[in-house]
């Protein structure tokens, strides 16, 4: 099953995705982050909401490009909901899968471990002692999955565990789901 | 498949009540299943669908080339909707009585059925039943048993073919 | 099947786009078709709610099983997927068809058009037009960072795209 699913991912990747510089986007973001950096006065954890704002904000119109082009449908289970994550949301937009792995018994969270992050190409966090302990310098990608599943309906915890950039050993997001918003699914679905 | 058909008379109360027709079990089941909240909500579906149809093309003049000074400003009926588990169909006479016909989605055209339920059975055995009355009381159904039983074979003589 | 006119409605039901295509339909002032578009909102919704007494019991079953069947895992490649399993998806009348499609996300994409033709095949090609605009809607509407959610489309981008598909020169 997940076969198919990841060579679905690989035929939309293909020929129904514009493809754009990977450098142009890791610099653009780059400066992103680092003017949010000068602006708020190097207070890392304001820029950690900023992103995740940012995020968001971009979560809420993406998954609709994701569902248009995908045709995708209801997830089951909160499972199939991290396989489609990694295997056809990040595929698409990023052209990287990353591994659904540290799944709880009640299958109410999950962690995305990424073995390469173009967003953070040739970068490294400034010297000053406080970014390697504050700052997650990807976590624009916490607040668009936040905001993509919030308008399917789910309610979703998004945050980083690891990064790399950060010393550890890898980069781990780690996704808890808090609840279905049963009362906002759209008249007509059970 | 037929799942049931309902009667509105032109004040919207509910003349008949939903009968289960299950083809294959054979025999329904006649103003037993009064859910009346059932009947409020098709109306009211009925009702706005109707102003809908209505308010979009309340101006189509249609040219009569038989008469061809005349323009008759012909009403655009509502036919019938669907959803993915069902479809209505709906026929609506002159004098405002509104018959609904809930079926499976697949059978498209159910118009001339529900115009031959209005002339052959409900003119017959109603209209024409001086003791049954015209303007039915709130709560008052169709008692004419000979209706009841000449539309429940005549239905499930269509769910068989 | 000429295509009479769009409508588009946010979540909470309120028009957010409405254009008209090929003549046939009256112009009716702009509160007329907000009221039009609340009504069919809720009319879609009451859709669901009297679906026939047989098909209540097992509805959990029908929709568990269409849920498996219609799940993107066993169907990978773009499926017509309409998050619309139990409320309103077509209208018929004298003079025009209804066909309502319903993404996940809540919006509802309204498509007016002329009676003609047979039944199912129509269907079939309102479906795909509908899904079309979808895409066009996902790309030129969402896309645009000074668009606010759930507020009236002024893309004229978004304007022209469907025009370019609905109105074939």
């Amino acid at each position: 099953m997940s076969k198919a699913v990841r060579t679905a991912a690989d035929e939309i990747w293909k020929n129904r995705v514009e493809k754009i510089n990977v450098e142009l986007f890791t610099l653009t973001y780059g400066s992103v982050v680092s003017q949010l950096c000068r602006d708020l006065n190097n207070n890392y954890c304001e820029v950690n909401k900023q992103l995740e704002i940012m995020g968001e904000n971009i979560g809420v119109r993406l998954i609709e490009d994701f569902l248009a082009r995908t045709g995708a449908g209801r997830c089951n289970s909160f499972k199939e909901t991290g396989e489609i994550i990694s295997k056809v949301g990040f595929k698409i937009f990023l052209n990287i899968v990353p591994q659904v792995t540290n799944w709880t018994d009640n299958g109410k969270q999950f962690s995305l471990v990424f073995d390469e992050n173009p967003l953070a190409e040739f970068v490294e966090l400034p010297d000053d002692g406080k970014a390697v302990k504050e700052l997650w310098y990807s976590n624009v990608l916490c607040g668009v999955l936040k905001g993509a599943l919030q308008m399917v309906q789910l309610d979703v915890d998004v945050s980083f565990v690891s990064d790399v950039l950060r010393g550890h050993d890898q980069t781990e997001i780690k996704l808890r789901l808090i609840r279905y918003l049963k009362d906002e699914i759209p008249a007509g679905e059970d | 498949m037929i799942y049931s058909l309902w009667i509105f008379d032109r004040h919207c109360i509910i003349q008949q009540d939903p009968k289960a027709a299950r083809p294959l079990v054979g025999g329904g089941t006649v103003n037993l299943n009064n859910d009346i909240d059932s009947a409020k909500l098709l109306f009211g579906a009925l009702f706005s669908l109707r102003n809908i149809a209505s308010k979009l093309t309340s101006n189509v003049n249609i040219i009569d080339n038989t008469s061809s000074d005349l323009d008759f400003q012909k009403q655009n009926y509502l036919r019938s909707f669907a959803t993915q588990n069902y479809r209505a169909h709906y026929f609506e006479t002159l004098s405002g009585l509104k018959f609904v016909l809930l079926t499976d989605p697949s059978i498209q055209d159910m118009q001339k059925h529900l115009h031959e339920i209005y002339t052959n059975f409900y003119v017959e055995y109603v209209a024409k039943n001086a003791l049954s009355p015209v303007d039915f009381k709130p709560g008052e159904l169709i008692g004419s048993e000979k209706f009841i039983n000449s539309v429940d074979s005549y239905i499930l003589s269509l769910s068989v073919t | 099947m000429t295509i009479y006119s769009l409508y588009i409605l946010n979540k909470a039901g309120g028009l957010i786009y409405q254009q008209d295509y090929n003549p046939g339909l009256l112009k009716l002032s702009a509160n007329d078709y907000l009221v039009l578009a609340g009504t069919i909102h809720g009319v879609h919704a009451i859709a669901s709610k009297i679906t026939p007494f047989s098909l209540r019991d097992d509805s959990a079953a029908a929709g568990q099983s269409l849920l498996n069947t219609n799940s993107f895992l066993n169907h990978p490649l773009p499926v017509n997927y309409t998050s619309n399993k139990t409320g309103l998806n077509f209208i018929q009348t004298d003079f025009f068809n209804i066909y309502l499609f319903q993404s996940l996300t809540g919006i509802k994409f309204i498509l007016v058009t002329s009676p003609n033709g047979v039944l199912s095949n129509n269907l079939t090609n309102a479906e795909l037009i509908l899904r079309k605009i979808y895409i066009i809607f996902s790309d030129y509407v969402m896309k645009n960072p000074f668009y606010n959610l759930e507020m009236p489309i002024r893309c004229e981008l978004f304007d022209l795209k469907t025009t370019q598909l609905l109105k074939p020169v």
